[in-house]
């Protein structure tokens, strides 16, 4: 049974990797800032965050590419800070392929069993199971000039797991390729994780990708994790305006609350909006609504807005509202086109009180 | 391709309209020079003239000479050292210019380009007011008291020659084989360090494989020029520092024996060839010759 929630998680299984108070500093410029996180075995995981956030840089302090400014890095309660990276257990895959030209497919996945000095008739069988895992059976004496993008990921993938590692870091590695290649590989990853039941962390700009991948995601932001949460409960429960809008499509409003209805709440400019929610106080706020939650022309309580546009995504319409009255544009994602809706028509917005999100705001 | 449909500027993009300058300027100036060099090694030579009957004296001659013995193993001694030592310097200096050197890497490579613009014989003097009897080193060492008389070995020496041909060299190995390593990426050796090599497993397994063929291409490159140069000879040379184109020049410039001269030249491009093939056949066993970057 897949545990429900951050304490029941960590009883269940056992730590395997554990980031204790990892800072980083190039000169002056703190790249990372106290970095904490356990991660479970067996656990898929994912660092999501834009560039610069400081997820890579965690992924290499764990690799062993960067000794951290402080901080520690242990893997089965062994301390691994201070072991340089060709003597950990772990593998990386990178963002490029890093096939060495100078081998064809057999030899690159042999090389860290070679380096090892695993024995030949070993490293054959082991060369050839990394090759099947990956659906590359035969593919032994091929060149990596001879392989497509995504086979390369691929024969790269295979190159670290045949060590079997304790960790699988994974720094990016499907941005490089096309979309459809992109979309089998990830079903691809999530297959080889299962069938190995080993470690993975993964490194990603890709929100879409992580909440497709991961057992839980750690949104990195400036040099922290804002939130480390299962992929649903960080949809559906951001706890902060930056998790909010870079997982996934998301309406944030800066709101004013004057008081608090039933199923609404009051602004301080008299607008009344649908929420549904225990934590609703008086005072300056981020209201989050997901664009799916949104609805055109409901009875319940809403805001006047105009339609700017209009775009057919197959699936749904996503329409795009200007809302004066909110000082903003409202993004909906309705399953069918409503009819009549034509740019420029006023409609009344409305959204689920009860998906609704209220977050905490500075000002 | 139909002929009458190409017109002006497809006759001008024609494959064989493109090659021809290039084929042209190889026939002139490369293919016909050896081959008449290659007559000439047949033919009687006297008086800067040639004339029949056809001969292989000249041969037997360059083969049989103590003093083109001599001068040949000269050539293969000092090519050798010159070539070897030069891309033994000239790797770890790639290396670091393409990995470590960061912003040092432009100026750093165009001061090693700009070395090769002092003219050639300008710098082979330089050498002479360094290695001489009253030179840099000798005066140094007799002013600090080291010696009392100079050291003679340094100037018209195989010594002084060696010396002066690693100079000259040493900017042509690190020029070639940094452009050379420039496709190896950071992430090629990082990912071979993380499957588990230590740097000297990284050199061994990575680096020098991948860096083969360029460095052998340097080092043919560096021997060819070392061992066949005869004015640097000339200069630092003196009586036991002469190389075999030191002979090969006196034949043409000075006896005019153009017969025994060609042989020589002859020989020596049937020794640069075989071991032009010799290496390649190496590094074609050692899957090395040609690397595909992807």
């Amino acid at each position: 049974m897949a545990p429900t929630n951050e304490a029941e998680h960590k009883a269940f299984a056992k730590t395997q990797l554990s980031i204790q108070h990892l800072t980083h500093r190039y000169g002056d410029d703190e790249v990372l800032s106290d970095i904490n996180l356990d991660v479970t075995e067996g656990e898929f995981i994912t660092f999501l965050g834009p560039s610069g956030c400081g997820k890579t840089t965690t992924l290499r302090a764990i690799a062993g590419f960067i000794t951290p400014t402080e901080g520690r890095v242990l893997l089965d309660g062994d301390d691994i800070t201070d072991l340089p990276a060709h003597k950990r257990p772990v593998n990386m895959v990178f963002q490029q392929s890093t096939l060495f030209p100078h081998l064809d497919v057999g030899q690159n996945v042999a090389f860290g069993l070679e380096v090892a000095k695993v024995p030949k008739a070993e490293r054959e069988k082991r060369v050839r199971e990394a090759l099947s895992l990956v659906k590359l059976e035969g593919f032994e004496r091929r060149r990596a000039t001879q392989l497509s993008g995504g086979q390369r990921q691929r024969v790269n993938l295979a190159r670290a797991i045949v060590n079997r590692p304790k960790v699988l870091l994974l720094d990016e590695p499907l941005s490089a390729l096309d979309l459809k290649i992109r979309l089998d590989l990830e079903v691809e990853l999530r297959r080889v994780h299962r069938e190995l039941g080993a470690t993975f962390i993964y490194v990603t700009h890709d929100q879409r990708e992580a909440l497709a991948l991961s057992d839980r995601i750690a949104v990195f932001n400036q040099g922290r994790i804002e939130q480390l949460d299962k992929a649903e409960v960080l949809y559906r429960e951001p706890n902060s305006q930056f998790a909010a809008s870079f997982v996934g499509d998301a309406n944030v409003f800066a709101i004013d609350i004057a008081s608090i209805g039933d199923a609404t709440v009051t602004t301080t400019d008299g607008l009344e909006l649908p929420l549904i929610t225990d934590q609703a106080a008086v005072g300056p706020h981020w209201l989050v609504v997901r664009p799916e939650d949104v609805r055109f022309d409901t009875d319940t309580a809403g805001v006047e807005a105009t339609v700017m546009d209009a775009a057919f995504r197959g699936a749904s319409v996503t329409y795009r509202a200007e809302c004066s009255a909110l000082g903003a544009s409202i993004k909906a994602e309705i399953p069918d086109e409503i009819p009549g809706t034509t740019i420029g028509r006023q409609v009344q917005v409305s959204w689920s009180g009860q998906r609704a999100r209220l977050l905490p705001r500075q000002v | 391709m139909d002929r009458r449909r190409l017109g002006l500027g497809g006759l001008l993009r024609h494959p064989l309209t493109v090659a021809t300058p290039s084929v042209l300027v190889m026939l002139a100036f490369f293919f016909a020079p050896v081959v008449i060099t290659v007559v000439y090694s047949f033919l009687t030579g006297e008086l800067f003239q040639v004339s029949r009957p056809i001969t292989l004296g000249n041969y037997e001659s360059a083969l049989t000479l103590d003093v083109n013995r001599t001068m040949a193993l000269n050539s293969v001694i000092i090519g050798v050292i010159v070539a070897t030592v030069t891309v033994a310097v000239g790797m770890p200096v790639a290396y670091w210019l393409h990995f470590s050197a960061g912003r040092w890497a432009t100026p750093v490579i165009s001061l090693v380009v700009a070395s090769m613009f002092a003219g050639y014989l300008v710098r082979i003097y330089a050498w002479r007011t360094v290695l001489g009897t009253n030179g840099v080193i000798n005066s140094g060492l007799s002013g600090s008291g080291l010696i009392d008389e100079p050291l003679g070995f340094l100037i018209f020496s195989r010594a002084a020659v060696t010396i002066a041909e690693l100079h000259l060299m040493l900017p042509f190995a690190i020029v070639m084989l940094y452009a050379a390593i420039r496709p190896i990426r950071l992430d090629h050796l990082e990912a071979a360090e993380d499957l588990g090599s230590s740097p000297s497993i990284r050199w061994r397994r990575l680096i020098l494989p991948l860096m083969a063929a360029p460095m052998a291409s340097a080092w043919m490159f560096i021997f060819i020029v070392s061992s066949s140069d005869f004015v640097t000879p000339q200069f630092l040379g003196g009586l036991d520092g002469q190389l075999i184109g030191t002979q090969i020049n006196r034949y043409f410039r000075e006896s005019g024996d153009y017969g025994k001269g060609a042989a020589l030249a002859v020989l020596m491009i049937v020794f640069y060839t075989v071991l032009y093939l010799l290496i390649q056949g190496g590094l074609r066993m050692a899957k090395l010759n040609r690397i595909e970057w992807d």
